[in-house]
């Protein structure tokens, strides 16, 4: 602890403050703790939100394949082991629900009649675009990222948006850091004729928050941020 | 080589994807031919292009419905073991 060498910050019935790590809350979740998911839900949804959103390219959408990975999370936490970071292990979790979710639609391109989960996603993207303020550079961009095939948009979500590295990107989408780099360079080839009137536009930035910037010299690993250190604290 | 490379051609180039000889072909070719350097040079642009969009923040009503959900997941999950479909 900076500044306070020799005795950690106490809190007021006396023991020590510490954040706990990604990994002792899964363990928490584990042992019955009705408050540890939560906690850790609630450290990455940022990310797990943008991964999800930015896959599936829908706010309702994403709002609905997140719940889903979040309750097979909840639910598969004993299975753990702890060869990756939790961060990871969440990501993947969540791009697998979305790549499942985008081929089930594949499969049925009808839609089912409006249920009570269809209102509130509904309201969730009325909100989403509220804030959003998106810019017509940006919705170009959204709009160009749209025409890619699944796989191809997920790969440069991880990689180009978010800034993962490929090995990261390689253990959260299941495949090899070469598939992971020949699927970006399918996609960055179909997306530069959509992209190219964009060239020399200025950046919104307004996105730093999840991004960490700058974030093409720099960037943001799961694995990092997870790190068994806790969340927004690097150790 | 004769013609044009093709962007996905270049953009695997760009990862290191293709052999030593072809991306010494690939190369050579740029060096002299402007039109394909230029789509070299926009593949290179692409993840900073992407990088345009904003990348919002998880809507706090989601997050929040989520939160206060998470303790009734115990409960369903034991029902759905209880009886299952």
């Amino acid at each position: 602890m900076p500044g306070q060498p020799g005795q950690a910050r106490p809190d007021p019935r006396g023991v020590p403050e510490v954040t706990p790590t990604d990994g002792e809350l899964l363990r928490r979740h584990v042992g019955g703790d009705q408050e540890a998911f939560g906690l850790l839900f609630m450290r990455h949804r940022d990310r797990l939100w943008a991964v999800a959103l930015r896959t599936l390219a829908d706010a309702d959408e994403a709002a609905d394949a997140l719940q889903d990975a979040m309750i097979s999370a909840f639910r598969r936490a004993a299975d753990f082991r702890g060869e990756s970071a939790v961060t990871t292990w969440l990501h993947r979790i969540v791009v697998n629900a979305c790549l499942d979710r985008l081929r089930r639609k594949a499969a049925r391109p009808a839609t089912s009649g409006m249920d009570e989960r269809t209102l509130d996603a509904l309201a969730l993207r009325a909100t989403h675009q509220d804030h959003a303020a998106d810019t017509d550079t940006s919705l170009d961009v959204l709009a160009a990222l749209r025409t890619l095939p699944d796989e191809q948009r997920a790969a440069l979500v991880l990689i180009d948006m978010l800034g993962y590295s490929v090995a990261d990107a390689a253990e959260v989408l299941g495949i090899s850091p070469g598939t992971v780099k020949s699927r970006c360079a399918r996609g960055r080839a179909k997306l530069l004729p959509r992209l190219a009137h964009l060239r020399g536009a200025p950046h919104s930035g307004h996105s730093a928050a999840i991004r960490n910037e700058p974030t093409r010299n720099q960037p943001v690993s799961p694995r990092v941020s997870a790190a068994e250190g806790g969340g927004d604290n690097p150790a | 080589m004769r013609g044009h490379i093709d962007a996905e051609a270049l953009a695997m180039c760009r990862e290191g994807l293709l052999g030593k000889r072809r991306t010494a072909r690939i190369r050579a070719h740029l060096s002299g031919c402007s039109s394909c350097a230029e789509v070299d040079t926009g593949l290179a642009e692409v993840p900073s292009l992407l990088t345009l969009t904003s990348v919002p923040a998880m809507p706090a009503e989601f997050a929040a419905r989520i939160r206060t959900e998470v303790p009734k997941w115990t409960k369903l999950i034991c029902d759905a073991n209880i009886k299952p479909e």
